[in-house]
């Protein structure tokens, strides 16, 4: 069976604070930590490409694992900023800065905010499909490619990040255990690219965050006969501080289990999720559970499951 | 103050919290009484699942006060 072995992250230097624009979006430092949670939205440079931070995270990840390129059987990037406007498709470009095999699967998912779950399930069920033991998944979307620095509603949310999951048949792993996934296609216009430039209706967007994932949530802890006191972390895409505060009370949850972790890089789109599980999967729990919502609008939830394999 | 005037206020209280509002903030703007845009949302939408209704999104700019909420909520209610 195939489970999460490590992750690597790659988050850019280069940042802008979101105090100097108080004066331009009138806005105070109250609504900078406590509501939207982002101090600062990273921004890769002018000549970073999207698969050059996929390169970036994997650097970061043969730090801590021991991983030949050549053992690589399936690498996966999930993004919506490709380079190239996708042509050829990132994964591919990513595959030959590596230097991988000739004999190793590549695609690209193009998915927003629940990219990191639906993308889990993919290359999860892709490997066993076809008897692969080691894969990578990727996660890189710079928004910053489609970001109006003059736009409220995004510049002062979004931030750039790339991660990679390295997917094994380890027999100590993380291996996800259930997965639920929706969409609502009539909603997409909630957050859309308009000629390049992204615009989000920041009400729909929060009406149908607060609305779906609680109710996603419970449907995947009563499928599988568990109760959120059986789970030691709850990671919800980090969309802003504010919505997850809403979820927390929603769902009435301990705030303790719920990692809100943006401040210093933004909502970094399908990385959000694996930004977090890079630290949390050392630490000493068993059970973590990934909700990712969003562009769509879209949402998807998993719970994976630490345990020695048979 | 009308039932749904008070339910209006029982709403903002929970969303925003440490809130006090008087009989006379009635036709306050919600931003004068410190109410953010994302708070706004928040207030709407609870409203929203608590009344059964929605707010269109060409109404929403003049919902900007207790009384314009609750008379919209009862003419609502009323139809």
């Amino acid at each position: 069976m195939i489970g999460i072995e490590n992750v690597g992250i790659y988050v850019p230097n280069y940042y802008i604070s979101n105090y100097d624009k108080k004066d331009k979006f009138e806005i105070d430092d109250n609504f900078i930590k406590d509501k939207i949670g982002v101090e600062q939205v990273t921004r890769k440079s002018i000549n970073e490409d999207t698969s050059d931070m996929c390169v970036e995270a994997f650097r970061h990840l043969t730090t801590k694992v021991d991983i030949n390129i050549e053992d690589v059987e399936c690498l996966i990037v999930c993004t919506q900023n490709p380079d190239n406007n996708g042509i050829p498709h990132t994964s591919s470009i990513v595959h030959s800065k590596l230097k991988g095999k000739e004999s190793c699967a590549c695609f690209d998912i193009s998915l927003g905010c629940s990219g990191y779950v639906y993308s889990l399930s993919i290359i999860k069920s892709f490997m066993e499909a076809n008897g692969m033991n080691k894969g990578l998944l990727f996660t890189a979307d710079p928004y910053s490619k489609i970001i109006d620095e003059d736009d409220k509603n995004t510049s002062l949310l979004f931030g750039d990040a790339a991660t990679v999951t390295l997917l094994t048949n380890s027999k100590n792993s993380w291996f996800p255990r259930k997965f639920l996934f929706a969409t609502n296609g009539k909603g997409s216009g909630a957050l859309h690219n308009n000629n390049g430039v992204l615009e989000m209706d920041g009400r729909a967007v929060f009406n149908f965050s607060a609305t779906v994932v609680p109710l996603q949530v419970n449907n995947l802890l009563k499928e599988i006969d568990m109760k959120l006191d059986d789970i030691d972390l709850i990671l919800f895409h980090q969309g802003s501080k504010y919505i997850i505060d809403t979820l927390i009370r929603r769902l009435k949850l301990d705030k303790e289990k719920v990692p809100i972790e943006l401040n210093k890089h933004g909502n970094t789109v399908s990385s959000s999720i694996p930004l977090i599980l890079e630290q949390s999967i050392t630490k000493p729990i068993n059970r973590i559970l990934m909700s990712g919502f969003g562009l769509g609008l879209s949402w998807g939830s998993c719970v994976i499951e630490k345990r020695k394999k048979e | 103050m009308s039932k749904i005037h008070e339910e209006v206020i029982d709403v903002i209280t929970e969303v925003v919290g440490n809130l006090e509002i008087k009989e006379e903030n009635l036709d306050t703007e919600l931003k004068k009484l410190g109410i953010d845009s994302l708070e706004t949302f928040n207030v709407l939408f609870e409203l929203e699942e608590k009344f059964g209704i929605t707010f269109p999104e060409e109404d929403v700019e003049k919902l900007n006060t207790i009384n314009s909420l609750a008379k919209y909520i009862n003419e609502k209610l009323n139809n």
